[in-house]
């Protein structure tokens, strides 16, 4: 995984989208998120669930055990930009949220280029 | 002094055995969120940090929300941000929804106007409503019913007319002592007058939730 601030080429990565977006998007399921309040770098669990939800993967890598490791990135409405350093098992149901950063630039908006 | 809307199913059971996990900074609720069952706390060993496992997040977070526009205490900017980023859409349809502009919503979220009681209302009424738009239980009773038979439509009235009394009749509470902090705790495998075990259900309830049921 990309160490934390480092730039990366906005590209789309759909399958591990869709996956999270699934994951997150619906509720009543038996899934776990599993965090480190010290890593969330002031981000809310909130504010990373919508990133999930309305942004974009950014950079994705199958882990070397189970699971996928993905970036994602979302740019709200008022300029708040969040970033979120995910690691995501689908076939048991746990995403870890390794890290996340509130991003000062916003050279692009990976969201809104969809 | 807090006001706490407080949650326990077993009446004569847990607030002394049960340790509540405060979520309000990790959930980044501008009330106060306490948490019994559905999370587990431990030391990871090897980083010497503490993590957290929070079973179905957005089924907590939907029912926070839930919890929120529930309770009869005004509508704060904050709270406003708060729910629009739980439910993550968009400020434009947030105002579109309680038929307003974008701007003047923009102006409640920023706490310089504060909405209509009346809007309010409606507010609260489609907040509601939508939390459950994703939860899976719901679809997934919907779609049975669609497959067996209709709901009666004396059930449909009296449904209708519950929601009515619910949101379009709450009385607001503009007032209040500004000390008296908003909580609210939320329970996740606990039903009423559950077996001792009260295994997990798989669903976050709050005694608000109970209300509207």
């Amino acid at each position: 995984m990309p160490k934390k601030g480092v730039r990366k080429q906005v590209q789309r990565f759909p399958h591990e989208e869709t996956w999270l977006k699934e994951f997150v998007g619906f509720h009543g399921t038996d899934q776990v998120t599993e965090y480190s309040k010290d890593d969330l770098g002031g981000v809310s669990l909130t504010r990373i669930v919508e990133a999930i939800v309305c942004g974009a993967v950014v950079w994705a890598d199958k882990s070397d055990g189970p699971g996928v490791d993905c970036i994602v990135e979302h740019y709200a409405d008022e300029g708040d930009c969040v970033r979120a350093f995910l690691h995501f098992v689908s076939n048991e149901e746990k995403l870890t949220i390794s890290a996340a950063e509130r991003i000062e630039e916003s050279g692009h908006e990976p969201n809104r280029a969809a | 002094m807090s006001q706490i809307a407080r949650h326990d199913f077993e009446a004569s059971g847990p607030p002394t055995t049960t340790s509540y996990y405060e979520a309000t900074e990790d959930l980044g609720t501008p009330f106060k969120v306490f948490l019994a069952g559905g999370v587990v706390s431990k030391r990871d060993p090897a980083t010497g940090k503490e993590k957290t496992s929070i079973a179905d997040l957005p089924g907590l977070i939907a029912t926070v929300v839930r919890s929120r526009v529930l309770h009869s205490r005004k509508l704060s900017g904050a709270d406003l941000r708060y729910i629009r980023s739980a439910l993550c859409m968009k400020a434009k349809v947030l105002a579109a929804a309680a038929d307003m502009t974008a701007e003047n919503y923009s102006r409640c979220e920023a706490g310089r106007k504060p909405m209509s009681s009346t809007t309010e209302k409606v507010y609260r009424s489609f907040v509601f409503l939508i939390t459950f738009a994703r939860d899976k239980g719901v679809q997934d009773t919907i779609k049975q019913q669609q497959a067996n038979s209709p709901v009666p439509p004396d059930e449909a009235q009296k449904a209708l007319a519950g929601f009515q009394k619910l949101f379009l009749e709450m009385k607001i509470s503009p007032i209040f002592d500004p000390a008296e902090q908003l909580e609210f705790t939320f329970t996740r495998g606990r039903r009423p007058k559950a077996a001792p075990c009260g295994g997990d259900d798989g669903e976050w309830k709050s005694d608000l939730d109970q209300i509207a049921a």
